[in-house]
């Protein structure tokens, strides 16, 4: 027999608890599209509903919350990508730990994309009136 | 722990490949029709794909004929919608995804280390739901009643008041259908990627390609079930006359649209991924160093994957959404150009950096980089708004996504093949027809759609059958006609190379391009299982740092080196780091998937017709024969006798674990059914808000607490199966068959409650859009009900039989993937249907 260290088996590592679990790969994105779908929908159902004046311009409610919301989000995603760039540097820098880093350090570059990509669509709402 | 797959002593290879063989060997004669194996069916997936890409091009080529000169009667209004409509579905349904799908299935067990795909029986039926769809779908063309209303099938033109014959039909049946093929085959990938690897092969060192699939084949999982579910209720509007996308009856035919470019626009994607895994695969090989960035590449294929699921609003930005929200898609469109920049820099660089040897694969790669940035760049532009309002419709929008697909999937598919080639058939094209074909293509192609990003830019719209002289159209049209004729000519030379390199090309090396990647350590041509011992993996270049890898493999100095046991087998892995889980015992050669599959080409058939008695009997024989193969899987006594003797230390086969690929397999499904019904909840909640007067009355026509009744019924139900798997894990199958008897009675009861509530609700789905959603929300619950009620007593027959239990404990914990499902939804249509009318809906 071989001996075979298991280079990312089951269980958190104290070091970076669940930071670098497979799951950060697709997380980060998949809230990405439910914050797209819940902005994109909301201005829809609150045009319907309520829409803010006209006249107002970009300076109404709807943008101040569309804006509001995707602040919140992009700092989020930006947290995330620094806990898990946090955790990627915290793996061992050996053979065993690479596949854990590789997971961390994607997470983290895919965190970062959902923070500028929710920063990047939201960023219209500074311009342009909603309802029109 | 240990690794319990060690080296094993050398056995004599010709002895070794004689006892695989007759295990994975393929039958002869009519037998081969029951073949499973991934090699033969991937090879059937891209031969198939070839004759309709054949067609489709030649489809192509009258419309070509056809605009050559203004005023051309060559072809009539008729038979040029006709012809426009079966060229763009040809290529985008039966061409485009199936041979990605085939060039993967039968790349990737190869690339991974294992022996064969995990469903084997799986890619065998989606081959010929793919087979039967198509010919059924191509043979519209024939009897002259092809669909006419274009590739995405616009309503209300695809209604039955603008389109009232059977080609519409044809589309919404023959492409679900073909759909078919399309999901399994994404399921039976992502699993295969997910859990059949050599030993050791983590996440981190996945090949590109099968990271270019993995993401592909999720978002064929994710991204399929909208227009799956578009084109079930444009059926039920055709041929039942229920209100979906009628304005005159509450429905929205922007309804259709969404729905159709949720999947429409992420399926570019779908195309474009696969294609740059290939390219990420060549251009180290040809640069002789390892890809520059290969996290960065993976990222930028994940960002991209899901990014192009926030696109969809774009192909409509002409339909009248007001700015704000047509500006969030124009971001989203500007964004996704990033993750795909870093990938051609990462190529470029890689080139930049290694030893690039120039061969005929690469003269395929470096056209595909040049006309795949110009598409690129469209596109960014056709993401403004106002250009895009400009040319919609035009034909600069034909020639844009002609350079994103035929610049962006054909070049590097072709390049691909050439690169396989030698492994397909063990034979070398020949060079000087190679780079004939190439240079045809690529000036043809050229000359074909760079000037018709000016025909466009002139203002001809797309979809005319003829145009008027003195336009300034003339000299451009027949530009691009002569030009795609050029094109045709050079894809000829390449079919001809392809056709005389069987026979006369030299024979193959055994690794003639001196590749990184385990595929070329399983013979040129491969054999039936691959390798016949699986080697412990710890490198993203196999070949490279091992190139003795071909002769340890093929004398069975690695792990499972035997075959006299009579299973197909292959190591089960963890999906992150590769480490090795179970053994994986795989199904054989059958009947069942060619018998499942022509059943479902006859339901499909008996639908056109409309005759809806022959197709209920049709459907439930198809159903029987499901559960008949299902009946054969797992640890039925006749696949699993005498394990214990030849699985290595600490390894049992996957049907005495918890956790097979059947497991993901159904999650996988239920991930699939997820998006269909929020798709479903989606059209709800929009007809609702969008619809003049479209709001939903207060007090919705299921009742308050009908379903919530079912709802407990299906939890009741999940929790016992759930109790009977908790029990099972701890050591005990006491009580497990009452378990499994009790859910499937808790299921019958949940579908007698779900078919009371639409006795009751008096709902009249012909003439309310609402009740129409309605009807279909519960017959979908019923339908979902009824099979996991069925499957939870099978699973109490198997138990009493003996093939669950103990010793078995697998199948229980599947069963309860569609039961976890089932409550879910239920319990969702409660909500959104029965309480939330209640607080926002329409007073009486």
């Amino acid at each position: 027999m071989t001996p075979h260290t298991d280079a990312a088996g089951p269980g958190p590592d104290r070091a970076t608890g669940l930071a670098d679990h497979a799951w950060h790969l697709v997380l980060g994105l998949t809230l990405w599209f439910v914050w797209f779908c819940v902005t994109y929908g909301g201005v829809a159902v609150a045009c319907a509903v309520a829409p803010p004046l006209s006249a107002l311009g970009p300076v109404n409610w709807l943008n101040a919350t569309v804006l509001l919301l995707a602040a919140t989000c992009a700092s989020a995603f930006g947290c995330a990508a620094w806990v898990s760039a946090r955790a990627a540097r915290r793996v061992p820098a050996d053979a065993a730990g690479a596949g854990r880093r590789f997971i961390a350090r994607s997470a983290s570059a895919l965190y970062a994309t959902a923070a500028l990509s929710t920063a990047l669509v939201a960023l219209p709402a500074v311009l342009l009136t909603p309802c029109t | 722990m240990t690794e319990p797959t060690a080296s094993s002593p050398p056995r004599d290879p010709a002895r070794l490949h004689a006892e695989f063989d007759a295990v994975w060997g393929n039958p002869k004669g009519w037998r081969a029709l029951s073949v499973v194996n991934h090699t033969s069916v991937a090879r059937r997936f891209m031969a198939t794909g070839v004759v309709f890409f054949l067609i489709a091009g030649l489809l192509g080529m009258l419309l070509r004929a056809q605009l050559a000169q203004p005023g051309r009667g060559f072809m009539g209004a008729a038979a040029y919608n006709q012809a426009f409509t079966m060229h763009g579905t040809m290529m985008m349904f039966l061409f485009a995804v199936p041979i990605q799908q085939g060039l993967a299935a039968y790349l990737l067990p190869k690339m991974l280390g294992a022996r064969d795909l995990v469903f084997p029986r799986l890619g065998a039926f989606g081959y010929w739901c793919y087979l039967f769809g198509g010919i059924i779908f191509t043979s519209s063309l024939l009897l002259d009643m092809a669909p006419d209303a274009g590739w995405f099938m616009y309503t209300p033109l695809s209604s039955n008041t603008y389109s009232p014959g059977k080609g519409a039909d044809f589309w919404l049946l023959g492409i679900t259908f073909i759909e078919i093929a399309t999901m399994a085959a994404a399921i039976d990938i992502t699993v295969s990627i997910l859990r059949a690897r050599a030993a050791g092969m983590g996440l981190h060192q996945l090949p590109v390609f099968a990271w270019s699939m993995l993401i592909t084949s999720l978002m064929v999982i994710v991204g399929f079930p909208p227009l799956i579910l578009g084109s079930i209720l444009l059926e039920l509007e055709r041929s039942a006359g229920w209100a979906f996308f009628d304005p005159t009856r509450g429905g929205d035919p922007l309804l259709w649209q969404h729905l159709f470019w949720l999947f429409g626009h992420p399926e570019v994607y779908i195309i474009f991924l696969p294609a740059a895994g290939v390219v990420s695969t060549l251009v180290p090989v040809f640069a002789r160093r390892p890809l520059v960035g290969y996290p960065w590449v993976v990222v930028s294929m994940i960002g991209t994957g899901f990014i192009s699921f926030g696109l969809w609003v774009h192909h409509m930005f002409a339909v009248g959404i007001p700015a704000l929200s047509q500006a969030f898609f124009a971001m989203a469109s500007m964004l996704v150009a990033i993750p795909t920049g870093i990938q051609l820099f990462a190529w470029i660089a890689t080139l930049w950096a290694g030893r690039p040897v120039w061969s005929v694969p690469m003269l395929w790669i470096a056209g595909f980089l040049v006309i795949f940035v110009a598409g690129g760049l469209t596109g960014v532009m056709l993401a403004f708004v106002p250009f895009n309002w400009q040319v919609h419709d035009t034909h600069f929008v034909v020639a844009h996504f002609h350079y994103v697909l035929i610049g962006g999937m054909l070049f590097p598919l072709i390049g691909g093949i050439y690169y396989w080639l030698p492994h397909f058939s063990g034979r070398m094209p020949s060079e000087r027809l190679a780079k004939t074909g190439f240079w045809l293509t690529f000036a043809g192609f050229n000359g074909t759609f760079l000037v018709m990003h000016w025909t466009g830019l002139l203002g001809m719209p797309r979809r005319v059958y003829t145009y008027d002289a003195g336009m300034g159209w003339d000299l451009p049209n027949l530009v691009s006609s002569v030009f795609s004729f050029v094109m045709a000519f050079g894809i000829a030379t390449l079919l001809l190379d392809l056709a005389l390199h069987w026979r006369h090309g030299r024979k193959a090396p055994l690794n003639p391009w001196n590749a990184d990647t385990l595929e070329w350590a399983s013979g040129t041509p491969p054999v039936p299982y691959n390798f016949a011992s699986l080697p412990h993996i710890t490198t993203r270049h196999p070949l490279w740092e091992a190139p003795e890898l071909p002769e340890t493999i093929a004398a069975g100095q690695h792990a499972l080196p035997h075959a006299a046991h009579g299973r197909r087998e292959t190591l089960g892995v963890d999906p992150v780091s590769g480490r090795v889980r179970e053994v994986i015992h795989l199904p054989g050669n059958s009947w069942w998937p060619l018998v499942a599959g022509a059943l479902l080409a006859l339901l499909c058939l008996a639908l056109l017709l409309k005759l809806y008695l022959p197709a209920v009997a049709v459907a439930l024989a198809a159903v029987a024969v499901l559960l008949r193969w299902s009946w054969e899987n797992g640890a039925h006594p006749s696949a699993v006798a005498g394990e214990a003797r030849d699985l290595p230390p600490d390894l049992k086969l996957h049907s005495r674990t918890f956790d097979g690929p059947g497991l993901w397999g159904m999650g996988l499904t239920m991930l699939a059914d997820a998006a269909l019904y929020a798709s479903l909840l989606f059209g709800w909640l929009y007809l609702w808000t969008v619809v003049p007067g479209g709001q939903a009355p207060a007090e919705s026509p299921l009742g308050t607490w009908p379903l919530a009744a079912v709802t407990l019924l299906f939890v009741t139900g999940l929790w016992t199966l759930r109790r009977a798997v908790r029990r099972l894990r701890a050591g005990s199958d006491a009580g497990l068959q009452t378990h499994l008897w009790c859910a499937t009675g808790l299921g019958v009861a949940g579908c007698a409650g779900l078919l009371w509530v639409w006795a009751h609700a008096a709902l009249q789905p012909t003439l309310r859009a609402h009740d129409a959603v309605l009807s279909f929300t519960l017959l979908f619950l019923l339908l979902h009900g009824a099979l996991a009620s069925v499957l939870a007593a099978l699973q109490a027959l198997r138990m009493h039989l003996g093939h669950v239990g103990l010793s078995a404990p697998y199948e229980p914990g599947v069963v309860a993937l569609l039961w976890q499902f089932c409550t879910f939804a239920s319990a969702l249509a409660w909500v959104l249907m029965a309480l939330l009318p209640m607080a926002f809906g329409a007073p009486p």
